[in-house]
């Protein structure tokens, strides 16, 4: 059992290793915070996108407290339209990688698959407890080649 | 000499003008999260200092709006307002301020009069940039001492903040080296939310 323990240990830590390399800090189980969208490609603005985005935000790393040990959990809260996305814990900066989208209030209210980049968050403005989350996604809401760029901060809620 | 002295002003003018201002001002919007309360802030309170609230921010550089900036911050009950009559830059000066509070159930002007300190005033993008004023991305953190009209208590404001005054759509594709096909379905758990947490809003602070 013991045994069990460490493997379990070691995985966890493997599986939020990935993000904390891109966000540079240790995980808790719930983080607060929010985010913008920009970079819209002209093909979201068919569809009723403008050219920006902002709202609240919440991040759960994986493999912390009683979160999924493979995925990372984020949900963003804009005024009309709510959407969450499930990261690979094994998702590295520079990579896409497929992660699920779910929203509410769009156009696309079932689940589907997104690729994912995460990238690299600039350096030295972070305090403890911080995580700031950069990717591209593409494909958004579920409409081919409308890509977007977000990016987010967030604090460690005890 | 006195044709001069009406000279000057004409000339002053003329000369702002090739030099140019902003057509629009540059107003910033994001989110981010109110963090460190200090002991100040609610003396009987032993866990203020733990308290997170997400909240949406708007960032006005004075660089960049005739040397006002403003910072907003929008809480679940209501809108924090920071005014500082100069540009504000990254420093350990604490900016005099004033500030107000509109809310759902309460709506005053801050008194004692905030003061503003910027932590980081930093451009995400363009990436090493360095003028805040018309940056397009940017992330700032900022701390407001006498917040909650309550003197020595210190809040932090932290957030990322896109440009919406210059925001336009991404052209000539996203210049990502994209990956072929359509991604793969994905073995991933439900969506559960498997607690109940509100955002902690407490913009107004402590009844008084």
């Amino acid at each position: 059992m013991l045994q069990f323990k460490r493997y379990l240990s070691r995985l966890l830590g493997a599986c939020s290793l990935s993000l904390i390399a891109a966000t540079g800090v240790a995980a808790q189980s719930h983080y607060q915070g929010g985010h913008t969208i920009s970079e819209f490609t002209p093909t979201c603005g068919d569809y009723g996108w403008g050219t920006y985005e902002w709202g609240v935000s919440r991040f759960r790393p994986a493999g912390a407290g009683s979160n999924p040990v493979d995925w990372h959990q984020i949900s963003f809260h804009q005024g009309r339209f709510s959407w969450h996305l499930l990261v690979p814990a094994a998702a590295q900066a520079g990579e896409w990688v497929n992660a699920r989208f779910f929203a509410i209030g769009s156009r696309h209210n079932d689940q589907s698959t997104i690729w994912v980049r995460l990238i690299d968050p600039p350096s030295g403005i972070l305090w403890s407890n911080e995580i700031m989350l950069r990717m591209n996604l593409l494909s958004f809401e579920g409409i081919p080649n409308c890509d977007i760029t977000v990016n987010a901060v967030y604090r460690a809620t005890p | 000499m006195k044709k001069f002295n009406s000279l000057f002003p004409a000339l002053t003018f003329v000369l702002a003008g090739a030099v140019g201002t902003p057509l629009l001002a540059d107003v910033f919007v994001g989110g981010g999260f109110r963090s460190d309360l200090t002991y100040y802030c609610d003396p009987s309170d032993p866990a203020i200092s733990t308290y997170v609230a997400a909240v949406r921010l708007g960032y006005r550089p004075g660089q960049s709006n005739g040397g006002t900036s403003t910072l907003t911050v929008n809480f679940i009950d209501g809108t924090q307002q920071i005014v500082v009559y100069q540009d504000v830059e990254e420093s350990r000066f604490r900016y005099p301020a004033f500030g107000g509070w509109v809310g759902f159930w309460s709506s005053y002007n801050n008194i004692p009069r905030p003061r503003l300190r910027a932590v980081h005033l930093r451009v995400i993008e363009p990436a090493g940039g360095s003028d805040i004023g018309t940056a397009d991305q940017i992330f700032v953190r900022f701390q407001v001492s006498n917040y909650w009209r309550t003197r020595g208590c210190t809040a932090t404001f932290a957030g990322v903040l896109v440009n919406s005054t210059t925001a336009a759509y991404a052209t000539g594709g996203s210049g990502l080296d994209r990956p072929t096909g359509a991604p793969a379905a994905t073995d991933a758990p439900d969506f559960v939310i498997d607690e109940v947490r509100d955002f902690e809003g407490r913009g107004a602070g402590p009844e008084m």
